[in-house]
């Protein structure tokens, strides 16, 4: 049932995305399905997530499948809060494609949870939930940056045509910032209760390329605040710090899923 | 045949800066102490029935509504006798729109199509006083009161669907608008004005106007910076000062007569580390240029120069004219419109006297049966009421549409037809 409502998604977002393209004053009755079209493709995307928790139970959304079908609701839940300021609907230009990319993923990966979920309780959900809020925080993060570095170079080279409607480097700075602490608060969260769990068990989980991955992201994401709360530096280097991290998140994880199949081993 | 709005027609006599010099418009300037006197002339003399007077430094317009014969020549006449100009020469430096067109032009008007520079906001707000005024003196009337309130209506939605308003045509405007690319709102901003050039000025003006909290004037001669300080209510600061002050504003204007950068890389390379790389705003209005190009290159700071904003202010010009023309179609759908429900409007009297009419033959028919109503019920009375009433507005349904549409079409002589007949009809029915 999931898959057929996250085609559904798929399609909607395709569609959302396309009419952005079409010049706003020529044909505005097309850019007016953009808003519709999104909210239609969130609603099949939240419905399919609820179908996969509901057929497999809460390990489903922690299968790979499940995982980025939920990292890629996260972003567009982002992306439609960001719009509410008219001026940041340019931050969909990054922002939907990057949704989009990671449901299609979603579509082709396992949809079952690898191996029996030890334990109990709310730790496993708690744990999962607040990984996949961390990575959605850092891919919005990765398209608001992506955005300000196109900006900072137009002004830089002064291609200052149609530059009016993006939004300001301070804006889009200032939502990096806010995605990113989002972002890292939740893997702190996350790994945390990851950790109380696994110590909780009776026999332990062997430290693997996750946990070590997890690690590595955490201490990049925390210099990147570091840098920017204590450094007070900000701009460029801040939406640098954001970019990286992200492609080697994602390069990560793809490493993670060839070579073990799964998240954990 | 023409349409005309009952047997009136709503008319724009005026002069603008396209047809008349300002020797010629300063002289039919109508001021608001004569604006009584004029209002009054024009009723006294019965040359309008309703008035509106828009007196702006680019145009003297008077939109009325006249008898159709007249078509506004009554007021240029008018005009021509209380200014003591020839009537030709009026009449050759000036304009007459009638009909759908006069409306077309006071939307143009009111959204800025016409004014010289396309697209200024202030236009609205004059337009907008002048009808209050209008209103104020009792020289608006259905008429005109509902064109008025269109005309605002029109002139938000031009403003609203396209961008005609939004494009930076002016170095000023230019300059607040690559400010906010940067800052994005400007509120609570420093800006440092390095100089006293006239372009500096402007810029430092827009950008106070936009937002900017505090000004910072440094110049060479001392005394020149306090005098211009205490004209923006800002601070004066000795040259020697500028790297000091470039640490802590968040834009920087340079307008010289230097023939030296007074900004340069190596300058600003400690400053901008000490800044931790917040934005800096430059821009460099100076010719020969005071601020070394290169700056640009340094982390956080964003530099231009008076090329960079004359090529923002060229681009929203011609962005302007090509809005202008959209703009332009939804005038023309506008007025066609609106004119029409003018039309229409004019045949609300006879609307209104068959109503009446038709509602009195009901009374006096109820009131030849009443003995035998008064035998009935309270409820079966409120029945009776109901049915006729509603036989009645049954009967008149398709004489109102018709009504309407010769109103729609100008069609005076078929409404005076449509009322003719239905007056012989009650009175023929009433013996």
């Amino acid at each position: 049932m999931a898959t057929p409502l996250y085609m559904l998604a798929l399609l909607a977002y395709i569609l959302a995305f396309t009419m952005s393209l079409v010049d706003r004053e020529a044909y505005p009755s097309l850019r007016k399905i953009v808003g519709p079209a999104l909210w239609a493709g969130y609603t099949a995307h939240l419905a399919g997530i609820g179908a996969t928790a509901v057929a497999g139970g809460l390990t489903a959304l922690g299968s790979p499948a499940g995982s980025m079908a939920f990292v890629s609701a996260l972003v567009t839940a982002g992306f439609l809060w960001t719009r509410r300021n008219p001026r940041a609907e340019a931050v969909g230009g990054f922002v939907v494609p990057l949704s989009m990319v990671l449901l299609a993923i979603a579509l082709f990966l396992p949809g079952e949870a690898v191996g029996e979920t030890p334990g109990g309780g709310l730790w496993f959900p708690v744990h999962l939930t607040m990984m996949l809020v961390g990575l959605g925080g850092f891919a919005l993060a990765f398209g608001v940056s992506l955005l300000y570095l196109l900006v900072r170079w137009r002004l830089k080279t002064k291609k200052l045509m149609g530059l009016s409607r993006l939004p300001s480097l301070e804006t889009l700075d200032r939502l990096n910032t806010r995605f990113v602490v989002l972002g890292f608060a939740a893997l702190t969260v996350g790994i945390a209760v990851g950790g109380i769990w696994a110590a909780s068990l009776p026999e332990r989980p062997a430290m693997g390329p996750t946990i070590y991955g997890s690690l590595v992201i955490w201490v990049w994401y925390a210099a990147a605040i570091q840098v920017r709360v204590v450094g007070g530096w900000r701009g460029r280097l801040a939406a640098g710090f954001s970019v990286m991290g992200f492609v080697g998140l994602v390069s990560s994880l793809i490493g993670v899923l060839i070579a073990v199949s799964g998240w954990h081993l | 045949m023409a349409p005309v709005i009952g047997e009136r027609e709503v008319v724009v006599v005026g002069l603008s800066h396209r047809t008349a010099p300002v020797e010629l418009r300063e002289k039919f300037a109508i001021s608001d102490e004569e604006m009584s006197e004029t209002f009054g002339a024009l009723v006294a003399r019965q040359i309008s029935e309703e008035a509106v007077i828009l007196s702006t430094c680019n145009r003297v317009e008077i939109y009325a509504l006249v008898p159709a014969e007249d078509r506004g020549q009554g007021i240029l006449e008018y005009l021509a006798s209380s200014r003591g100009v020839r009537l030709r020469t009026l009449k050759k430096k000036s304009y007459l729109h009638e009909g759908q067109d006069a409306v077309e032009h006071i939307f143009r008007v009111a959204s800025s199509l016409d004014s010289m520079v396309v697209g200024e906001p202030q236009i609205l707000g004059q337009f907008k006083t002048a009808f209050a005024a209008a209103d104020r003196h009792k020289a608006v009337g259905q008429v005109l009161h509902r064109l008025m309130r269109r005309t605002v209506s029109v002139a938000k939605r031009i403003r609203t669907e396209t961008r005609i308003g939004r494009e930076p045509v002016s170095m000023g405007r230019a300059g607040v608008e690559l400010a906010r690319q940067v800052f994005g709102d400007l509120d609570g901003r420093v800006a440092l004005m390095i100089g006293a050039g006239e372009m500096g000025r402007l810029v430092a003006t827009s950008l106070m106007a936009h937002g900017v909290d505090e000004l910072v004037i440094a110049n060479r001669t001392y005394s020149r910076a306090v005098e211009l300080a205490a004209q923006f209510s800002g601070t004066a600061v000795h040259m020697d000062q500028l790297q000091r002050y470039l640490e802590r504003v968040d834009i920087a204007l340079a307008s010289t007569g230097a023939n030296r950068y007074l900004i340069d890389k190596a300058m600003l390379a400690p400053v901008m580390r000490t800044r931790r790389f917040r934005p800096l705003f430059c821009v460099d209005l100076s010719v020969p240029r005071n601020i070394a190009p290169d700056i640009n290159a340094l982390e956080g700071v964003y530099a231009f120069n008076v090329d960079d904003l004359a090529e923002v202010a060229q681009r929203g010009a011609e962005r302007r004219q090509q809005e202008a023309t959209r703009a332009e179609a939804i005038v023309q759908s506008e007025a066609a419109r609106c004119y029409r429900s003018l039309g229409a409007r004019s045949a609300d009297p006879i609307i209104a006297g068959m109503t009446r009419r038709a509602e009195e033959a009901r009374q006096q028919e109820l009131e030849r049966s009443r003995g035998t109503l008064e035998l009935l019920d309270p409820k079966q009375r409120e029945v009776v009421e109901a049915m006729t009433r509603a036989m009645f507005k049954r009967y008149l349904h398709n004489a109102i549409l018709e009504a309407r549409r010769l109103g729609e079409v100008g069609d005076a002589d078929g409404l005076e037809v449509l009322n003719r007949a239905l007056h012989r009809q009650d009175e023929e029915s009433g013996e």
